[in-house]
């Protein structure tokens, strides 16, 4: 994903152009399919699996293209959103996102983990604190799992972040803020890491 | 190595859409754009800056919503255009049943939570499949409190934070009349404008909200309730299937989804709803697990089917001073 403003470069026509033609051209729309299809289809796999992303990526675009008259015909890149759109759809998936952290968090508990002094002396990896980063994930607030995710996995900045959701950009900063304080909590019972002092569980 | 190094690193190698999928939804997309424009979604006339958003903290069962309103600058709802004007009959009767007085809602005090009890009959449809009976149980604290929940889903069963049930001034909040409840609904998960008219999505966001009203046994008052049948008789969708007899004898009816296309989000995630015929209260509800369901083992293992029909009966319901108290 890091090499999506390069390809930014080589591809023709930036977003906004395209978002313009297809307005009176609405074939021309097909064109952000291609560039993002895969990048919508990543996020949504990552947050819901592959069965529901292939659902949230046709959604994705097909609403898009609905709503595409509403697209902010001053800003180059389309990315935040069409993943602004994604997030909204996986919403409308929350039952199965939360059951997929809880059922993360099962198995690895599950998986004959290494005893606690092998686990601290491993390299600390994802795969080593997987039970943890997965229920921390789903004791998440849903709008803070969004603007952790979109900044985490689909690599948007604060203020990208803050047109996808459509909230203030010191809004996505206290989400984030919150969030990894969450993350960080989970992460530091295991002794795996130290927790920040001050940072507050979300629970409510 | 930070927290969000590591998250970046969970599961980063998920494969990409396959072929199939991929072809699949660019032609979902180029069949949209081939139809007529009066045939598509009209493009949103939604003025942005004339909406003032409000916001409430709400949660029905498990989550915490945003709601958004769309006010008018009278301070009325102005999208009622949305919506259908001739409400469905068969709906709209069972919504004037409601019997004053009965299914008064129960009072819980901050840190109480609502104890549910759940037993689900399922019935494979596939030969040899396993009938299976199975018990859910359930204790949804009281929101303000950022207590534990804990939900089993067909007998599994896991202990979460956040979320609960709201309060009783929250649910008083909540407006009665069809059009404003049915905004209010769709606002609830998502507050971005809706389309016009609705589309899957927005309608299965509403749905979410509105049967999350009524699958919440003993808080919700009743008129609430009613309000939530009354609503559903203006969604192009819902039906009625009156006169049954639920599990133990009670009078019941059946709130279904007859005009989904197979496959779509809202065919696959909302349920019929079975309710009372005169108090509206939940009974249960039923629904189909299909392949799609399937690919987990312990869903094979479970039924051996690739289909199975299940149906939920609400055995008990009450409020309860701590999380794993049974009444």
């Amino acid at each position: 994903m890091k090499g999506v403003a390069v390809l930014a470069v080589e591809r023709g026509p930036a977003d906004n152009a395209v978002v313009r033609r297809s307005l009176d051209e609405p074939e021309a729309f097909t064109e952000l399919f291609d560039r993002y299809a895969d990048e919508v289809h990543r996020y949504a796999a990552r947050r819901l699996g592959s069965t529901a992303a292939d659902d949230v990526m046709a959604e994705a675009f097909t609403v898009a293209f609905a709503r595409r008259g509403r697209f902010d015909l001053s800003r180059p890149d389309a990315r935040p959103w069409l993943l602004g759109i994604a997030t909204n759809l996986i919403r409308g998936h929350r039952r199965t996102e939360l059951r997929r952290w809880r059922a993360m968090a099962r198995a690895a508990a599950a998986g004959g983990e290494e005893p606690e002094a092998e686990r601290v002396a491993a390299r600390l990896t994802a795969q080593a604190v997987r039970r943890e980063l997965a229920a921390a994930l789903a004791l998440l607030s849903p709008d803070q799992r969004d603007a952790l995710l979109l900044y985490a996995w689909a690599e948007l900045d604060y203020q990208e972040i803050a047109e996808a959701l459509d909230v203030p950009i010191g809004t996505v900063r206290s989400r984030l803020h919150r969030a990894r304080g969450v993350l960080r909590e989970a992460l530091a019972a295991t002794g795996l890491q130290q927790n920040q002092p001050g940072e507050a569980r979300w629970t409510s | 190595m930070d927290e969000l190094t590591l998250l970046r690193e969970l599961d980063a190698d998920a494969p990409p859409p396959t072929r199939e999928a991929r072809v699949a939804a660019r032609t979902r997309l180029e069949r949209e754009i081939a139809r007529p424009p009066a045939a598509r979604r009209r493009r949103p006339s939604w003025n942005g800056q004339r909406a003032a958003l409000v916001f409430l903290v709400l949660t029905v069962i498990g989550a915490v919503v945003v709601v958004a309103r769309d006010m008018g600058e009278g301070g009325e709802l102005t999208r009622s255009d949305l919506l259908r004007t001739d409400p469905a009959r068969d709906v709209l009767e069972l919504a004037t049943r409601n019997q004053e007085g009965l299914g008064l809602p129960a009072n819980m005090r901050p840190g109480q939570y609502l104890y549910t009890r759940t037993v689900i009959e399922a019935t494979p449809l596939d030969p040899g499949g396993i009938h299976r009976t199975l018990v859910d149980e359930g204790w949804l604290p009281t929101l303000d409190q950022g207590l534990p929940s804990r939900t089993c889903e067909l007998g599994r069963c896991w202990t979460a934070g956040g979320g609960g049930v709201p309060s009783a001034e929250e649910l008083e909040r909540i407006p009665r009349e069809p059009h404003r409840l049915i905004l209010y609904a769709r606002a609830s998960h998502d507050p971005s404008p809706p389309s016009e008219p609705f589309t899957e999505l927005d309608w299965n966001l509403t749905y979410e909200f509105l049967f999350g009203l009524l699958r919440t046994p003993l808080i919700v008052p009743p008129d609430l309730r009613s309000a939530v049948v009354r609503a559903l008789a203006y969604t192009p969708h819902a039906r009625i299937l009156d006169e049954r007899v639920e599990f133990h004898g009670r009078p019941a009816a059946v709130i279904y989804f007859p005009s989904w296309d197979p496959g779509s989000i809202i065919d696959r995630y909302v349920a019929d709803l079975i309710v009372d015929r005169y108090t509206h209260e939940y009974l249960g509800e039923r629904w189909e697990l299909g392949p799609a369901d399937m690919k987990g083992p312990r869903n094979r293992r479970l039924f051996n089917s690739s289909r199975v029909r299940l149906v939920s009966h609400l055995e008990e319901a009450a409020v309860v001073d701590r999380l794993g108290e049974r009444p």
